[in-house]
């Protein structure tokens, strides 16, 4: 048995490679750790289809923090001494040549992962057995990787151990709980076993197991996402099979902590044969999916030359859609079937799921039936949010004179200035047909008073005793009758008041103020405010007939109504407070009457 | 000048200040209009419209309303664009924002609503706003590009071609000679490099920006590179560059798109199938409906042409349609009517395809051939020239209208057949399925066959009225239906369902049992309806007959069901669900007491439900499911009132004793907290087990009777306990509860 040593040199630039995969490529020294547990697996995988099965396949990693060591060892292939030279023989200039040009085309070249041990280890030494030839056994040591030695030593089982010598930068890796992290994070999907200080660290994840009890799988599911997400709890899981172009498969989940808006919870960690390669991939998520975190494996997704992100080709397109389609399905198959799960998704998400409604049409004919809009007086599902064929939708931040006056009349009104709202209320709104009254814009509150008519001397007299200048009356009926009458700003006449006027001139320049004014002069007609007299307010009417009936304080009741009306807009007056009011307008016409 | 500089410190101050999720609100809004995702911008606009006034920020004002014009203009919603933009250049020079540079920006705001409302209509005005726009900024301003762009499309659009390639090229080395030249502004150059007709460089200025920019944005990028290669005459490249319409509609530039593929169309590198003149024209009556006259007559145009090229008249109809109200909409409306001339004689040469088979054969052999949709929408049309009062027609020309992507055509065709025969029940019927949804459509229908066919009408307005929730309407409607037919089923279901919300009970019981005695097999799901209303009006012997139809085994023989069935949720709505006791088939008492509001205090209400269950049993089930049945009424309030109590945990034999006093007391405690339940003394800086309950009382219970009670049920406790809002009620010396309160950290 040879027991001489051989000294050779590494025949490549490895100081400059190291410096890319360190400070490049990788985002952590941490992929180190996996690129030797992968080699590792590889080294079974392949000793298994060349020599047929293993009896009991394992991969230990252990660390040493008093020794400052790693050590990963597996009863894989192994090596042979020549094995060992060409391995790092194949590790030429053209490695260089190809990070500088096709950096893509690294994955899987074979030695790259083991190189990266250099980036956190001061020294490196492999003792390996090949399953070729069981007697003999390398001793492969490098310091910094610049040369290397190789040695016979005694045999010892057939099995590969790699021990890292790790550099005092690193030395964070050797501390046990955050080494199992790493391991838990990275190799959680390896198939043949791994182990840290006996203990095994991968599981089969419950997409490659079908439990016959659904319950129990169904709590495999959530158990495994709770395991794998390191920030949310999930709240419930939906599967992804491989359909289409999409090989993905894997699980969706919910976050059951709240989002609200447009928050961006997303994320998204994808496995390529049984190892993590990127854990940030949220773009393969819809970006309405804010709430949504999952874990997927393919074979045809493809890592980029880091092996931490992934190539955007059709491969990435067709995950894309098909992890769309299993959300969409997903949430509406729960709607359907899991009422509880959905009600608390959407009590936990509901503005998330408003903006989600508007971008896709099949998620809105899920989500609209059963998601909660918030109103001035709490949460409502749409349907509860018509009254009398309408649905009322204000964009007043502050509880205004609309609000008191809607929550008077016991009528739902939705805060259009809450995230999704507004848009997912006119699409709902239009799909069935109903009115949809945006208070506070001219078009809205007109549709708040239904017309009333009276004869022409009437309605002139009650123009120009309650009216402004530059308001109109207008006659209807409405609810609370204690409302003798409302004036409503007509806000496009206002922005036309507002460029017609000379000061508009000092401010916008010529040009511009001359093009805004060819679309306000489209405005001319309007009438600056309207006002809405009530004619089922008893005041109002008492003063009408007063005026009928030719009484001299008509004139003095309609006064006071008048400044009431001024009143009413300015402050918003509360409405209980009316009656009083009414109750002395009333009397003052009857009295003289 | 770096003119969102002020807009990364207002966000800095926004962070500070604690509130960066606003913040980032804000980043992610101007991101989702970039990367074109409108939905997105729809959703949080308003928002932020309302949380940039509550901070009294009116520059942040301004730059949110802009970049809600740029999701507009992207998306040619021009009609809303021009109102908004025309308010927020008002806005942009008020005193307090004329220093804003956003100002500027809402210049081109407004120049872009009047370009895709009627480009060349407006060009003089247009370019005179944007050369005195460019006369108050200089090429280091990130707008510069943006205005230039818009003297570029005024210079077009007004005939000033000559001028067009000297302005991009002396704009471009201006803003080169800045060092501002983003991707993104080198795309925008590139583009109109080539419309001055220099495609050389507008496609290498497009290749970079490819390789640069924004991944949301490649796809405007390679469009530009196609326009390049198209110009070049590189039919071939253009036609892979140019993707497939599909892209172009979620990108909004399906004008450009159409550019391109006509001439691709027309080299023979295109094919024009009808699949594309669907999409195309939907998307082009969209920007007609939404006030983009110009793009959409420049879309109508091409389609009218594409589809004569390929004998589709039906399709070239629909366009031509579109060309015309575009051009009605213009500024001069008789300004394009040469080009609508021209339009008018490539349809009229069309010609109209002759008849395979004879009309009545016509619906078969369609079926039976595998012939586009487009083809057959016209084989249909002729016939329908031959035979115009054929239903059949009607419906196969309505059917095929869907099939090409024109639904809403279809539905106009059968509207228009039905205001011509409004007698015509089969009509009438059609129209009624496929509008069900739309209420407002269902009322004109029920106005149009009013006088022909009454009691039709009278169904369609009482479906209008429930999609409205008017249900007196309902009622009333379905009323005039059972006047007509006595036998009505459906209807009396309806009317029954609205005097449920009109808490008509009596009636509803009325119709529920018609629907029973008419039915020639009564259905189970029609005898648990009548549960309801028989119950609310204590009709107890309607009640147990319905019960043993149902094999429901019922306790007693007669009299109140008064029964013990086990828990169940009742659901008061979105939010409000109570446990409660099911006595009956449809009744329950309410078990939960709410502890946060006295107001909808529910304990001890005796309620009537709908007895199916809310939602379906999960399958596999759960052994603690409970269902959840929707609260119809409430017979007999609980009268109860509640009052939160907290004590560190007696005992559980302790507990026990005085849980059972107070039930003694046909009162209860209801303990909310569980075991793990914990109160940090500050005396001793210890955990302590503890325990957070209300007390439920007869509401006849003065508040100092109640803490009167607890001081005599609590006498022997050796752990403490406070209510110092029951104290307080009580009007006694609350000081002693809220110090305990304090000392174990309860604060409200």
């Amino acid at each position: 048995m040879r027991r001489m040593s051989t000294t050779r040199d590494t025949s490549v630039d490895l100081n400059g490679l190291l410096t890319v995969l360190g400070e490049h490529l990788y985002s952590t020294p941490k992929v180190a750790v996996r690129e030797l547990v992968q080699n590792a697996h590889d080294s079974i995988t392949r000793r298994i289809i060349e020599g047929g099965p293993v009896e009991g396949p394992r991969i230990d990693v252990e660390a040493d923090a008093d020794a400052g060591t790693i050590t990963i060892s597996d009863n894989g292939a192994g090596l042979t001494e020549a094995e060992i030279h060409s391995y790092l023989a194949t590790i030429g200039a053209g490695y260089t040549r190809l990070l500088r040009g096709r950096s893509d085309d690294l994955i899987g070249q074979f030695g790259l992962g083991f190189l990266s041990a250099f980036v956190i280890s001061d020294e490196v030494v492999v003792t390996t057995t090949s399953f070729r030839t069981p007697h003999e056994r390398w001793e492969y040591r490098s310091r910094g990787g610049l040369n290397y030695d190789v040695r016979s030593v005694p045999p010892a089982g057939e099995c590969t151990t790699v021990v890292l010598h790790v550099k005092p930068l690193h030395r964070t890796l050797l501390d046990d709980q955050q080494l199992e992290r790493t391991l838990r994070r990275y190799c959680v999907l390896l198939e043949h076993p791994v182990h840290m200080d006996g203990q095994r660290i991968n599981v089969s994840p419950p997409w490659r197991r079908q439990l016959s009890d659904p319950t129990e799988q169904a709590a495999a599911e959530l158990q495994f996402a709770a395991d794998f997400d390191p920030v949310f709890q999930p709240l419930c899981t939906l599967p992804v099979v491989a359909s289409g172009n999409s090989d993905a498969r894997g699980l969706l989940w919910v976050h059951d902590g709240s989002t609200y808006g447009n928050s961006d919870n997303r994320s998204m960690s994808v496995f390529v044969r049984g190892m993590l390669l990127d854990d940030d991939a949220t773009d393969l998520l819809p970006r309405w999916a804010g709430f949504v975190g999952g874990v997927v494996e393919s074979t045809r997704l493809v890592p980029t030359a880091s092996r931490e992100d992934l190539q955007r080709n059709d491969a990435y397109l067709a995950t894309q859609a098909a992890l769309s389609e299993a959300l969409v399905t997903g949430l509406a198959q729960l709607a359907a079937e899991r009422p509880e799960v959905w009600r608390r998704i959407t009590r936990r998400h509901s503005e998330a799921m408003l903006g989600a409604a508007l971008v896709d049409d099949r998620l809105f004919d899920v989500i609209a039936p059963n998601v909660v809009v918030p109103t001035a007086g709490g949460e409502l599902r749409p349907d509860e949010l018509v009254r009398d064929g309408r649905v009322h939708l204000t964009y007043e931040a502050t509880g205004g004179f609309r609000e008191m006056l809607f929550a008077a009349l016991q009528v739902p009104l939705a805060l259009g200035f809450r995230y999704g709202v507004s848009g997912f209320l006119h699409k709902w709104c239009q799909a069935r047909g109903i009115t949809l009254v945006e208070v506070g814009t001219a078009e809205g509150d007109d549709a708040l008073f239904q017309p009333a008519e009276l004869d022409d001397s009437a309605t002139a007299w009650l123009q120009r005793n309650l009216a402004d200048e530059g308001e109109e009356v207008v006659l209807a009926r409405f609810a609370p009758a204690s409302l003798p009458l409302v004036r409503v700003v007509d806000q496009k006449a206002e922005l036309r008041k507002r460029l017609d006027d000379d000061e508009a001139d000092a401010r916008i320049s010529a040009m511009a103020l001359a093009m805004a004014r060819l679309y306000t002069d489209r405005l001319k007609d309007r009438a600056a405010a309207r006002v809405y007299v009530n004619l089922d307010n008893p005041a109002l009417a008492a003063v009408v007939a007063a005026h009928m009936m030719e009484n001299p304080r008509a004139e003095e009741g309609a006064m006071v109504l008048r400044a009431l009306k001024n009143v009413i807009s300015a402050t918003g007056l509360l409405l209980p407070s009316l009656d009083v009011l009414n109750a002395v307008v009333e009397r003052a016409v009857e009295d003289n009457g | 000048m770096n003119i969102w500089a002020w807009y990364e410190r207002a966000l800095s101050d926004m962070t500070a200040a604690g509130q960066g999720e606003l913040a980032r609100k804000f980043r992610q809004f101007s991101n989702d209009v970039f990367e074109h995702r409108h939905e997105a911008a729809d959703a949080a606009y308003p928002e932020l419209l309302a949380a940039a006034n509550a901070a009294g920020n009116p520059w942040l004002e301004v730059w949110t309303r802009h970049w809600y014009l740029q999701s507009l203009s992207i998306r040619h919603e021009t009609r809303r664009q021009l109102h908004l933009a025309v308010e927020t250049l008002e806005l942009a020079h008020r005193p307090a924002t004329e220093q804003c540079p956003q100002s500027v920006c809402v210049v081109q705001d407004m120049c872009l609503a009047y370009r895709a409302a009627d480009g060349p209509g407006y060009a003089p005005e247009r370019l005179a706003v944007a050369e005195e726009a460019l006369g108050r900024i200089d090429p280091s301003w990130s707008c510069f590009a943006c205005i230039n762009v818009e003297r570029f499309a005024a210079l077009r659009d007004a005939g000033r071609t000559d001028e067009l390639l000297s302005a991009v090229e002396a704009a471009y080395d201006a803003q080169l000679a800045a060092s501002r030249m983003d991707p993104h502004d080198k795309a925008r150059f590139g583009k109109w490099f080539i419309i001055a007709g220099n495609p050389e460089r507008g496609l290498a200025l497009a290749d970079q920006a490819v390789r640069a920019g924004s991944r949301a944005r490649v796809g405007d990028y390679r469009h530009t590179i196609a326009t390049a290669l198209v110009a070049l005459g590189r039919w071939q490249e253009a036609a892979v560059e140019l993707g497939l319409i599909d892209s172009a509609i979620d990108d909004d530039r399906v004008d450009s798109w159409l550019a391109v593929h006509e001439e691709l169309v027309a080299r023979g590198v295109h094919e024009h199938d009808w699949l594309v003149a669907a999409k195309a024209l939907n998307e082009c009556r969209e920007y007609q409906r939404n006030g983009a006259h110009w793009i959409a007559l420049q879309i109508a145009d091409r389609l009218v042409r594409l589809a004569a090229g390929r004998g589709a008249r039906a399709s070239a109809e629909a366009a031509l349609a579109v060309l015309e109200a575009a051009a009605a909409d213009l500024r001069d409306p008789q300004r394009e009517g040469p080009r609508i001339a021209i339009a008018r004689a490539t349809v009229a040469s069309i010609p109209t395809p002759e008849l395979p088979c004879a009309v009545d054969e016509l619906e078969p052999y369609l079926s039976e051939g595998e012939i586009d949709p487009e083809r057959a929408l016209d084989l249909v049309r002729a016939a329908r020239g031959l035979a115009p009062d054929n239903e059949g027609l009607v419906f196969a020309e309505g059917r095929y209208l869907s099939a090409v992507g024109r639904a809403t055509d279809a539905d106009a065709l059968l509207w228009s057949r039905v205001q011509a025969q409004p007698a015509s029940e089969a009509l009438a019927m059609a129209f009624l399925q496929a509008m069900w949804h739309d209420a407002a459509a269902l009322d004109r229908l029920a106005d149009m066959i009013r006088d022909d066919q009454p009691s039709l009408s009278a169904w369609t307005r009482a479906n209008a009225a429930a999609r409205r929730g008017q249900w007196a309407e309902v009622a009333a409607n379905c009323a005039t239906v059972v006047d007509y037919d006595n036998d009505a089923v459906n209807t009396r279901r309806l009317w029954a369902f609205a005097c449920r919300q009109l808490h008509q009970f009596d009636q509803e019981l009325s119709l529920r049992l018609d629907v029973l005695r008419l039915s020639a097999e009564p259905v189970d799901g029609d005898r648990w309806e009548v549960l309801v209303p028989a119950t609310v009006v204590e009709r107890w012997d309607v009640v147990r007959e319905q019960a043993a139809a149902l094999n429901l085994q019922l306790e007693s023989e007669e009299g109140p069901v008064d029964e013990r069935w086990g828990y169940v949720r009742v659901s008061y709505g979105a939010d409000d669900e109570r446990f409660a006791m099911r006595t009956g088939p449809a009744t329950a008492v309410i078990t939960s007491a709410d502890h946060i509001s006295q107001a909808t205090q529910r304990y001890g209400d005796r309620v009537v439900l709908v007895p199916t269950a809310l939602y379906p049993r999960p399958d596999p089930c759960p052994d603690d499911w409970v269902p959840t049945l929707p609260h119809v009424v409430t017979t007999h309030p609980g009268g109860y009132a509640t009052y939160e109590f907290d004590a560190v945990w007696p005992g559980d034999d302790t507990w026990d004793a005085f849980r059972a006093a107070f039930h003694a007391d046909e009162a209860d405690v209801q303990r909310f907290s569980d075991s793990d339940y914990e109160l940090v003394d500050s005396e001793s800086g210890d955990g302590v087990q503890a325990v957070y309950a209300m007390v439920v009382v007869p509401s006849d219970w003065t508040p100092l009777r109640t803490l009167e009670r607890l001081r005599e049920l609590t006498a022997e406790w050796t752990t403490p306990w406070f209510a110092p809002r029951l104290a307080e009620a009580a009007g006694v010396d609350a000081e002693p509860h809220q110090a305990l309160a304090r000392r174990f950290g309860i604060t409200d």
